[in-house]
C-alpha cells in the first residue's frame, strides 16, 4: 500500500522458521517450519491449544525472539540483516499487544506518560499540546471517551477491559502497518472482547492496519477473520491453513474438526447435537520434549493409520477444498486403501 | 477479574476509599506514614534532629568558647547539659556537632545508593559479559575490610575531610545493594511492560531507569535509609576508635574525647559521654522506625489492600 | 441439560414446555422439595469503618435435586459472592445482612444454613455441599500431594473415623469417576499435572462426600478449549452419576446452554432475568440477557454480528435510582430511572422454572442476531 514503491513482498513472511529452546538438557521444538505471510489491512487468525506454539511463532513474527532457523522476512528483508534504518522501520510497523492486561503496562506510570514517551522519543509529537492532542486522538480511537477522564488515570484505576485499551492505544502510538494481538488465554469478558475485536476490525478496515490475531477459540477466529485465513497450529507445525470460512465450514484436519467441535454453543439446541469428547482420543496435549513419531497428532487422532506412526505429513492443498492440511490421510486417501 | 482465585469481590464491586485516587502519591505516602504511631515517632525524631542540626549552628554560632578553668563542670541553667574537658558547653557542642554526622551518613548513602542502582540495573538489564564482570568486583569490593582500609588511608594521607570520609564508605558498601537490586532487575525485565517498551523503540536507558528502576522506588528509598545507618555507624566506629583525624567537631569526635580523656571515670563529665550517644541513638532509632513503616506501607506483600 | 440426555432432539427443547426429559421426569417421582431455597439474601461488603456496599440485593431461587442452574452475568455483578454466601464463605469484609438460605438433605430435613454455628458448618460442607473454586492452577496447595489433599477434606469432614484403607478407596474412586488415573495423580504435586487434569482433581475432591450440592465458580475459564470441552462433558456425566444438583458460575453464556437446566442472570448484585435454558436463549426477556447472549460468537452456521454492551456495570457504591441497566440500555425510559422494577412472571413453568424478567419493557425485547455474511 503506500510507502513501498515497487515493492511486492508482503509487509511480514515468515519462511519456514522454527523456534528451538533449550531447557533443562533437552530441545524444545516449539515452532518448526511454519510458513505465513500477512499484508496490510489483511488478518490472520493463528488457532491452537496451549503448546501449540502460535504464541512462539507470533512473537518471531514481532522481533521479539530470533528464530533458530528460517528467515523473518518484513517486506522482502530479513529481520537478522536489516541497516538500523530499515530496523526502526520495521520496529515502527510492526507491534505487539499482549495478552495479560494487567501486565503490560507499567503500573507507575499514568496513561498520558504511558502513550506519550513515544510518541516524544520518535519525533511524531513535539509541543506538550501536540502530544495532548494526539494522546487524546488515541483514546478516542480505543474508545476511551471521553479522554480527559483517562488522560491520568494509573493502571490499578482501570479495569481489565479498560486496560487492554490503552494496552491496545499503546502499540497505536507508532502508526503500525500490522498489529499482532495475543489473546490466546484472555480471561477478559466476552462482551469486552468482542468490543476489542469490533475495535480492530474497525482499525483494519478504516487505517489498513493488518492483523494477526493468536486465540484458541474458533469461534472468535471465525468472527474476526472472516475475511482473512486462519491457521490451525498443533505442536509447532502448521495442520491446516486457508480461508477462514472454509476452515469453519469445511474443517479437513481431524485436529482442526477437534477444535470447532469443543467450542461451546450459544443455543442450547445445537449444543445437544454435540457428540461428547470432541471425537479425539486423549484430552492431554503431548510434551514437546518427547514428540510422537510420524504425525504428531497420531496418539489423538480418530483417523490415524499405521502410515501416520512413521511418516508425517506435509501441507498440502485438500483435495475439493480452498485450505492446505497436513494429513496423509485427508490428501492421500488413495495411499490409505493401498496400505490399510 | 476471572483470573485471580482468592475469594474477594471483584474490583469494580468494591470501590476504594476516595481518598486514594486523585492524590500524588508523595502526598499519600505523608498521611500514610503520619497515620501509624512508629513512622510518626520516626518521622519526628529524624526531622527533630537534621533541624537541630542544620538550623541550630546558625543560631548559636559555630565557634564554642571554651574556659580550661571550668573544665567538667556540672549542668546548670546557664550550661544544661555542663561543660567538657576544655571548658566549653556540651550542649553547644551538641548541637554543632551533628552536621557532620548526617553529611556523612547521607553522602555516603547517596553513594553507595547511586553505585548499586547503576550498575545493579544495567547488570541485570545486559546480563552477559557486564554483569559477570560486575558480580566479580563486587565479590572484590566486599572482601576489601572497610575499618582497615580507613585505618590505612587515613595514616598515609590527611583524611581530614568527612567528605573523603563518606566517599570510601559510599564506594566500599554498595556490593550487597546492588546484588538485590540486579536480582529484581532480572524478574521485572521478563514483565510484559518492559518487553512493550522494548517494542516501541524507546532506547535501553529510557528503558532501565524509565520502567524498570521507578518500579522498586519504594524499596530503593528504603535501602538508602538503611544506608544512612549504617554510614553513621561506620562513621562513628571509626571515630571512636581513632581511626579518623580528631579535627572539626562531631558526635564520633566527642565520644571519641571523652573516651581518651578519661571522663568515663567522672561522674561529673557525664552528661558530655551521654549526650552524644543519646543523639546517635535517637538518630539510627528514628530511621529505623521510618524503615520499617515505610515497609510497612510500601511493601505489597505487607500491604493488605 | 440437553447433553444429559442423548435422546433429547433440538424439538423438544424448543416446545412449549421449556423444561426437558431429565430432569423433568425426576421431578415427578416427588422429590420436589428444593435442595436449596433462597429468599432475598442480601450480602453487603464492608468499605471502610462506616461504609459498606450492598453486593446482594434481594436474590430469591430454588434449585430442586439433580438440576442445574446457571448464574451469569459481567464480572462484578455479584455472581462470584452470591457462591460464596451459598456455603457462607464470604471473605473477612463481607456479611449476609437478610434473607435465607434453606438446604434441605437428604434426610429431608431443611435446615437454615445462615444460622449454622461454626462446627455445623464444618460438617455441612463438603459432606452435603461442596464448592470447586475457579482458578484451578492455585486451589491446591502446592507443597502436598494430591492424595494427601484429598484424605485431608476426607478426615476433615466425614462422620467419625476414617480408615487409611478407605481413604484411598474413596480418593481412587471419585478420581476414577473423573477419568483421571488414581495411581498416577494421588501421588503427584499439583505442578506435576495439567491444567485439566487440575482442574478434574478438584472436582473429584469437592466430590468426595457425594454432596448433594455443588457449587462451581468458572469451573472451565483458565482452561484450553479441548480441555474445557472434557471438563463440560464429564460434568454433565457425572451429574448423572452423582446426582448432585449443581450450581455453576460463569461469565460465558455458551457453558450455561450446554450445561443448565436453568439460567440466573445478574446485574449489579440483583437477579433481572431467571427461566429454563431453552427459554433464556430463544427469547431473552432482558435486555441485559439479550445482549450478553449476542456478545458470545457462535461457530457454527452464519456469521452473526456480535455487539458488545456499552458502557460499564455499576459501581456497587453509587447505583443509579431505579433500574440499574437504564444507563446502558437502549429502551430506558423515564420511568425505568426512576423505580427498580421487580422480577415480572412472564411464561409459568413446573418446577420453578417460569420465565420472569426485571423489565418493565420486556415486550419489547426483540432479541435476534444480525447476519453479517453466509456460510
Amino acid at each position: 500500500m503506500p510507502e513501498t514503491t515497487g515493492s511486492t513482498a508482503p509487509l511480514i513472511e515468515l519462511d519456514t522458521v522454527s523456534q528451538v529452546f533449550h531447557a533443562k538438557g533437552q530441545d524444545l521444538p516449539a515452532v518448526s517450519g511454519v510458513s505465513l505471510s500477512v499484508d496490510e489491512g489483511e488478518v490472520l487468525c493463528l488457532v491452537g491449544e496451549s503448546g501449540s506454539g502460535k504464541t512462539t511463532t507470533a512473537r518471531l513474527a514481532a522481533g521479539l525472539a530470533a528464530p533458530t532457523g528460517g528467515a523473518v522476512r518484513f517486506r522482502g528483508k530479513d529481520l537478522q540483516s536489516m541497516t538500523r534504518a530499515e530496523r526502526h522501520e520495521y520496529r515502527r510497523a510492526v507491534q505487539y499487544i499482549h495478552q495479560d492486561p494487567y501486565a503490560s503496562l507499567n503500573p507507575i506510570r499514568s496513561v498520558r506518560s504511558t502513550l506519550s514517551i513515544p510518541l516524544r522519543k520518535h519525533g511524531l509529537a513535539h509541543s506538550a499540546a501536540e502530544v495532548e492532542q494526539r494522546v487524546d486522538e488515541l483514546l478516542t480511537t480505543v474508545d476511551l471517551t471521553p479522554a480527559e477522564s483517562y488522560r491520568s488515570k494509573f493502571p490499578h484505576q482501570l479495569s481489565g477491559g479498560q486496560r487492554q485499551r490503552v494496552s491496545v492505544a499503546r502499540g497505536l502510538t507508532l502508526n503500525p502497518k500490522l498489529l499482532i494481538a495475543d489473546e490466546s488465554t484472555s480471561m477478559l469478558d466476552v462482551s469486552i472482547r468482542v468490543s476489542l475485536l469490533n475495535m480492530f476490525t474497525r482499525l483494519r478496515k478504516e487505517e489498513g492496519v493488518g492483523f494477526i490475531y493468536i486465540t484458541h477459540d474458533l469461534a472468535l477466529a471465525k468472527y474476526f477473520a472472516w475475511e482473512g485465513r486462519t491457521a490451525v497450529m498443533y505442536l509447532g507445525k502448521i495442520v491446516e491453513v486457508g480461508p477462514t470460512p472454509q476452515i469453519i465450514a469445511n474443517p479437513q484436519h481431524p485436529y482442526t474438526r477437534a477444535l470447532l467441535d469443543a467450542v461451546p454453543e450459544p443455543d442450547p439446541e445445537l449444543a445437544a447435537l454435540k457428540k461428547p469428547g470432541g471425537g479425539l482420543l486423549s484430552a492431554e496435549i503431548p510434551s514437546l520434549a518427547a514428540l510422537p513419531s510420524g504425525c504428531a497428532f497420531h496418539p489423538r487422532c480418530p483417523l490415524a493409520q499405521d502410515r501416520c506412526r512413521t511418516s508425517s505429513p506435509q501441507l498440502k492443498p485438500a483435495p475439493g477444498a480452498e485450505q492446505d492440511v497436513a494429513c496423509m490421510v485427508v490428501t492421500d486417501p488413495a495411499s490409505s486403501e493401498a496400505s490399510a | 477479574m476471572t483470573a485471580t482465585s482468592s475469594p474477594v469481590p471483584d474490583q469494580q464491586a468494591v470501590p476504594t476509599p476516595a481518598k486514594s485516587a486523585g492524590v500524588s502519591p508523595l502526598r499519600r505516602l505523608f498521611s500514610e506514614l503520619t497515620r501509624s504511631t512508629s513512622g510518626f515517632i520516626g518521622l519526628c525524631l529524624v526531622l527533630a534532629i537534621v533541624l537541630l542540626s542544620v538550623v541550630g549552628p546558625m543560631i548559636v554560632g559555630t565557634s564554642v568558647p571554651g574556659d580550661p578553668m571550668r573544665a567538667w563542670e556540672a549542668p546548670s541553667s546557664d550550661h544544661w547539659l555542663g561543660l567538657e574537658g576544655a571548658g566549653k558547653d556540651t550542649l553547644h557542642l551538641l548541637i554543632i556537632g551533628g552536621r557532620t554526622v548526617l553529611m556523612v551518613g547521607f553522602l555516603a548513602a547517596t553513594i553507595t545508593t547511586v553505585i548499586a542502582v547503576a550498575i545493579g540495573a544495567l547488570a541485570g538489564y545486559f546480563g552477559g559479559r557486564f554483569d559477570a564482570i560486575m558480580l566479580q568486583l563486587t565479590d572484590i569490593v566486599m572482601t576489601v575490610p572497610q575499618i582497615v582500609l580507613l585505618a590505612v588511608v587515613g595514616a598515609f594521607y590527611k583524611l581530614d575531610s568527612p567528605t573523603l570520609l563518606a566517599v570510601i564508605v559510599g564506594a566500599l558498601s554498595w556490593p550487597v545493594l546492588m546484588r538485590s537490586i540486579r536480582a529484581q532487575v532480572l524478574s521485572l525485565k521478563e514483565r510484559e511492560f518492559v518487553e512493550a517498551a522494548q517494542l516501541l523503540d524507546v532506547g535501553w536507558a529510557r528503558i532501565v531507569f524509565g520502567e524498570i528502576v521507578p518500579n522498586m522506588a519504594s524499596y530503593i528509598l528504603i535501602n538508602f535509609i538503611i544506608a544512612v545507618t549504617n554510614a553513621i555507624y561506620a562513621m562513628v566506629g571509626l571515630y571512636l576508635l581513632g581511626l579518623a583525624p580528631q579535627r572539626g567537631i562531631n558526635w564520633g569526635i566527642m565520644i571519641n574525647d571523652a573516651w581518651t580523656k578519661g571522663a568515663m571515670f567522672n561522674p561529673d563529665a557525664m552528661p558530655y559521654i551521654i549526650a552524644p550517644v543519646t543523639m546517635i541513638v535517637l538518630l539510627q532509632l528514628g530511621l529505623i522506625l521510618l524503615t520499617r513503616t515505610l515497609d510497612e506501607i510500601l511493601n505489597p506483600r505487607l500491604r493488605d489492600r | 441439560m440437553p447433553t444429559t440426555s442423548p435422546s433429547s432432539t433440538p424439538a423438544d427443547g424448543t416446545g412449549a414446555d421449556g423444561t426437558s426429559s431429565a430432569a423433568g421426569s425426576r421431578a415427578a417421582d416427588g422429590t420436589s422439595t428444593p435442595v436449596l431455597s433462597v429468599k432475598d439474601l442480601e450480602v453487603a461488603y464492608r468499605t471502610g469503618k462506616d461504609s459498606r456496599v450492598r453486593a446482594l440485593r434481594g436474590v430469591s431461587f430454588d434449585l430442586h435435586p439433580h438440576s442445574s442452574l446457571a448464574l451469569v452475568g459481567e464480572s462484578g455483578c455479584g455472581k462470584t459472592t452470591l457462591g460464596l454466601a451459598l456455603l457462607r464463605l464470604l471473605p473477612a469484609l463481607g456479611e449476609i445482612t437478610g434473607g435465607s438460605i434453606t438446604f434441605t438433605g437428604d434426610d429431608g430435613r431443611a435446615r437454615e444454613v445462615t444460622d449454622m454455628t461454626a462446627s455445623q458448618l464444618r460438617r455441612w460442607r463438603w459432606s452435603e455441599a461442596a464448592m470447586v473454586f475457579q482458578g484451578a492452577q492455585n486451589a491446591f496447595n502446592p507443597v502436598l500431594t494430591v492424595g494427601a489433599q484429598m484424605a485431608d477434606t476426607l478426615r476433615d469432614h466425614a462422620p467419625g473415623r476414617i480408615r487409611r484403607k478407605e481413604i484411598l478407596e474413596r480418593s481412587a474412586e471419585v478420581l476414577r469417576s473423573v477419568r483421571l488415573e488414581p495411581r498416577r495423580v494421588l501421588g503427584s504435586y499439583p505442578h506435576e499435572l495439567s491444567g485439566g487434569m487440575k482442574q478434574r482433581a478438584l472436582i473429584a475432591t469437592g466430590l468426595l462426600m457425594r454432596p448433594r450440592l455443588l457449587v462451581l465458580d468458572e469451573p472451565t475459564t483458565a482452561l484450553d478449549i479441548l480441555t474445557q470441552r472434557t471438563v463440560i462433558d464429564l460434568l454433565a456425566e457425572l451429574r448423572e452419576e452423582f446426582g448432585f444438583a449443581m450450581i455453576f458460575i460463569s461469565h460465558d453464556l455458551a457453558l450455561a446452554a450446554e450445561l443448565a437446566d436453568r439460567v440466573v442472570t445478574m446485574y449489579a448484585g440483583t437477579v433481572v432475568e431467571t427461566g429454563s435454558t431453552a427459554d433464556i436463549f430463544s427469547s431473552p426477556r432482558h435486555p441485559y440477557t439479550s445482549k450478553l447472549i449476542n456478545a458470545v460468537p457462535p461457530v457454527r452456521g452464519d456469521l452473526a454480528e456480535l455487539a458488545s454492551i456499552p458502557g460499564a456495570p455499576p459501581s456497587l457504591a453509587t447505583l443509579p435510582p431505579g433500574c440499574a441497566f437504564a444507563p446502558r440500555c437502549e429502551l430506558a425510559t423515564d420511568e425505568c430511572r426512576t423505580a427498580e422494577p421487580p422480577l415480572i412472571p412472564l411464561t409459568e413453568r413446573p418446577r420453578d422454572m417460569t420465565h420472569a424478567a426485571a423489565c418493565i419493557h420486556h415486550d419489547q425485547v426483540h432479541h435476534e442476531r444480525k447476519v453479517i455474511a453466509r456460510a
